[in-house]
């Protein structure tokens, strides 16, 4: 592998780690999720040339975790409980915050609505919002229609602003 | 242009062009109730993005780290990896190497053919002399066709060289490819009389495709 590529990669981890985090919503099946997709991306890694390697990198980590959650509904496993959300924001996300009980609430509130989404519509509003990719990449990245990924984030949207904005715990 | 919801999400995440921001940013100023619409998705992505904040003080886990920097690519990896571009390029390669030595084998034999000193082209007279028997064997006289016989090149080789009874040199000649009609000739004896003149004494042919001559 060359020093240039490495180096692009490295540089793009803590952003496909966060993504992972995302999708996973907490921080232990993320580093997994992320370094399944790493493992991935280099075994397919070669030297033809990917025009777009960051939507490529993305693509990886999103079919990773569909993959994933194949496994998940095969197995029956139950989603997350507010007791791994309190621990990836304890141990990994925001450390500063850390004794802000209000910070933390919101952070357990936020996090619970939008692993409350279909993943579909997550995985779109996480692309959207978070990783502030474009609708065509987002297209690119998961394979759908732009129209698809418009309709998504409205739909994802609405839901969140029912939970977060309008809902009975409106104290942002 | 036609302001609607999508337009509005998209001019939430950044989607617009600079002139169209400024369109919808004219248009939010009258449109109070859509003003609030997005007011309300902005201190939503605000939200969202929040929770989700790279913290640097989180290092990313070593086995991550030592999957990128003690990867290296396999010769098996590479061909592997390349095998989408391989399979036609060595296909290519092999079938324009097949056709090369193909013609190139083929020129070969013609030149040899032509080039070999054993071989020499029919004469004209020769030629006419052999396609009058013919004609005279199968009784059907008609002069035009052999003048519309269009076998240019009729190349042969000396079988023997020997003097008839009466002294004049004769030619034993063997055909490489004569066709007239549906006749194969084979050989021909030409021998010359006290007049320098070509005579045909001999000639070997068979009817059809195949000889077992």
């Amino acid at each position: 592998m060359k020093d240039k590529d490495k180096n692009e990669l490295l540089i793009l981890l803590p952003k496909l780690r966060r993504y992972a985090y995302g999708l996973t919503g907490n921080k232990d099946n993320g580093d997994d999720l992320l370094h399944n997709s790493l493992e991935k991306i280099l075994k397919n890694f070669s030297y033809l040339k990917i025009i777009n390697f960051q939507a490529y990198c993305y693509k990886v980590v999103s079919n990773a975790w569909k993959d994933e959650l194949r496994k998940i509904v095969k197995t029956k496993v139950v989603s997350l409980d507010d007791e791994k959300i309190i621990d990836t924001y304890e141990k990994h996300i925001h450390v500063d915050y850390e004794n802000n009980y209000d910070q933390k609430k919101n952070y357990i509130n936020v996090s619970k609505s939008i692993n409350e989404l279909s993943d579909k519509l997550k995985t779109t509003l996480l692309l959207s919002v978070v990783e502030n990719k474009t609708y065509n990449d987002i297209s690119k990245i998961l394979n759908i229609p732009i129209g698809t990924v418009m309709s998504r984030i409205n739909e994802s949207r609405k839901i969140l602003k029912n939970k977060l904005l309008n809902g009975e715990n409106n104290e942002y | 242009m036609n302001i609607d919801k999508k337009i509005l999400h998209q001019y939430v995440d950044g989607g617009l062009s600079l002139k169209e921001e400024k369109i919808v940013e004219d248009y939010l100023k009258e449109h109070q109730e859509d003003k609030i619409y997005i007011e309300d998705y902005k201190k939503l992505n605000k939200l969202i993005r929040n929770n989700y904040l790279i913290d640097k003080e989180d290092p990313i886990p070593q086995r991550t780290i030592d999957l990128i920097n003690n990867h290296n690519i396999s010769i098996f990896n590479r061909i592997n990896n390349l095998k989408v571009k391989l399979v036609p390029t060595l296909l290519s390669f092999i079938l324009i190497s097949f056709g090369t030595l193909f013609s190139f084998n083929t020129i070969q034999l013609s030149l040899n053919k032509s080039s070999d000193q054993n071989f020499y082209a029919l004469k004209e007279i020769n030629k006419s002399l052999i396609l009058t028997e013919l004609e005279k064997i199968s009784g059907t006289e008609n002069y035009e066709h052999f003048s519309s016989y269009n076998q240019e090149k009729i190349n042969y080789k000396i079988v023997n060289e020997f003097n008839n009874n009466s002294g004049h040199s004769c030619q034993q000649i063997q055909f490489i490819d004569f066709k007239y009609k549906d006749l194969n000739i084979e050989e021909a004896v030409f021998c010359k009389d006290g007049l320098n003149d070509q005579k045909l004494i001999k000639l070997n042919f068979f009817k059809g495709s195949f000889s077992n001559t």
